[in-house]
């Protein structure tokens, strides 16, 4: 019995370590600033990554949810301490060191597609039109010129990504065959990483994002990073593992 | 009687340990295999995931315990699409401290003539409480829209204008929209006024401002006579979209 006890004791102390340790890195007051993870800083560089949430409608239902994944998304950025711009509600600033203790200023942009919860209302509403244009030319903008480019939306079962309200049947789902046919999402995908300077990561968060882009995005950019998926993604799971990739690109918290 | 070496006797305990584990995990994570599936299946298949999900033993006190865990989300969405009204008052004392705010949503899925008032109310008093994140206000103030509950000025101007949060904002002018377009509701003049003219708000929130000028009828137009031009210290695109609402706007 007494082995057990021990046993338990031990178990509970790692685990109070480990989420106060973690807790601890989180908190840490020497930001905003981080040192370089993954990224290669080139001399006076400025880092630019994006992150878009497309089009997250959930047809036939009417919910539309990538704006509050937006928000969990940007509720975990905010606890990292990015500063956010005053003057645009996307942007947050911080800065990344590299290996010889050089400061980058740091850019990132959550951009997401949609304007409110019901597809019903989004297709109604002039700004939706305004938003998707925004989104969609950010995404485009952001794979010719950004070091990091994230998307996390719909996949369209081929069709790419997808920053709109969906083109759908009578039935009410999503007129996917279209999608397959057209790829629109998928052709200004692969024309702005044709037309990319400086990505170094692509993170396609987003079901079977693997098998059904991953060969065509290597064909064009051999030599950048792709994080995709090989199944069905559940919105949860694609979050955290976008902030954890993010946290890979944005190594750890500067000492103080 | 067979005696086993002190240190196979801990082995066999770990290994006994392991199984029960292992048992007790897949026992309890049954109902996640097909939650999972709900998302995006076809309406066929969905009423067949829903009908094993009902019948999975001790459904409700798996998924009461996976509302304090990691399967949160999944248990959220599988109590909405099965209404499992017997977890009504789970999902209210979780949505205290969900800083997402995503238990509001299935709270949602439970409102019908018998629970609206109760749940406005919950909402209302949740919207105007400090402790309440940014993200569950986004998705409180969404359903009170939809609710057509009717905020107070002060209550309105304070989300509008004095959140912190610019998330909050924008989804109080989408609020805005609501009573002004859907409503007719033409007592918040003032307020849409002052977005078109505060030079503190974000690009953004002007280019929603304008969007919902664009929508209004003329004899409200003529009486938003001061404007503010869409900044030019931000990114092209949003300069673009903010002057394509102003001019849609007609002001």
């Amino acid at each position: 019995m007494k082995q057990w006890v021990g046993l338990t004791t031990i178990l509970v102390v790692i685990l109070s370590l480990s989420i106060y340790y973690s807790k601890s890195r989180l908190n840490s007051p020497s930001v905003p600033c981080r040192k370089s993870g993954s990224l290669e800083l080139k001399v006076d560089k400025v880092v630019n990554i994006s992150i878009v949430f497309g089009y997250k409608d959930t047809r036939p239902s009417r919910l539309v949810a990538d704006r509050y994944e937006r928000n969990a998304f940007v509720d975990e950025i905010l606890r990292l301490h990015f500063l956010r711009s005053p003057d645009d509600d996307d942007l947050f600033h911080s800065q990344l060191k590299d290996t010889s203790g050089v400061s980058h200023a740091l850019n990132l942009r959550i951009i997401a597609s949609s304007v409110g919860p019901d597809d019903n209302e989004n297709r109604t509403n002039p700004m939706q039109i305004l938003q998707s244009s925004y989104a969609m030319t950010k995404f485009s903008d952001a794979l010719k010129n950004d070091d990091v480019v994230f998307y996390i939306g719909h996949s369209r079962r081929g069709g790419g990504p997808d920053f709109s309200p969906p083109l759908i049947l009578r039935n009410g789902h999503v007129n996917y065959s279209w999608y397959r046919k057209n790829a629109p999402g998928l052709e200004l995908l692969l024309s702005g990483l044709k037309s990319s300077n400086s990505i170094q990561e692509l993170g396609m968060f987003s079901c079977d994002s693997n098998p059904l882009f991953f060969d065509k995005i290597r064909a064009i950019s051999p030599q950048i990073k792709v994080i995709g998926t090989n199944s069905l993604v559940y919105y949860s799971v694609a979050l955290s593992d976008a902030l954890g990739e993010l946290n890979k690109i944005l190594g750890e918290a500067c000492d103080p | 009687m067979l005696r086993l070496p002190v240190k196979n006797l801990r082995i066999v305990k770990l290994l006994i340990l392991s199984v029960v584990f292992i048992i007790e995990a897949k026992a309890s994570s049954d109902w996640r295999t097909s939650a999972l599936l709900l998302s995006g299946a076809s309406q066929k298949t969905k009423l067949k995931l829903m009908n094993e999900l009902r019948s999975h033993p001790h459904l409700s006190a798996d998924l009461r315990r996976a509302l304090d865990g990691g399967d949160r989300f999944l248990a959220l969405d599988t109590i909405a699409a099965l209404q499992l009204v017997d977890l009504r008052e789970d999902l209210i004392r979780i949505s205290i401290t969900d800083r997402t705010g995503y238990s509001y949503l299935a709270l949602d899925s439970f409102v019908d003539a018998n629970t609206l008032q109760e749940t406005a109310s919950l909402y209302h008093q949740r919207l105007l409480q400090a402790e309440t994140s940014a993200s569950a206000r986004v998705i409180l103030l969404d359903s009170l829209s939809r609710m057509n509950v009717r905020l107070s000025k002060s209550e309105l101007q304070s989300v509008l204008f004095n959140d912190t949060s610019p998330e909050v904002r924008s989804s109080a002018v989408r609020y805005l929209r609501h009573r002004m377009t859907a409503d007719s509701d033409e007592r918040y003049l003032g307020e849409l006024k002052k977005l078109l003219t505060e030079p503190t708000l974000s690009v953004q929130t002007l280019t929603q401002a304008y969007s919902l000028t664009s929508e209004l009828p003329t004899k409200l137009k003529v009486q938003l006579n001061t404007t503010r031009p869409c900044p030019k210290n931000v990114t092209p695109i949003l300069w673009k979209i903010c002057e394509k609402a102003r001019l849609s706007s007609g002001l």
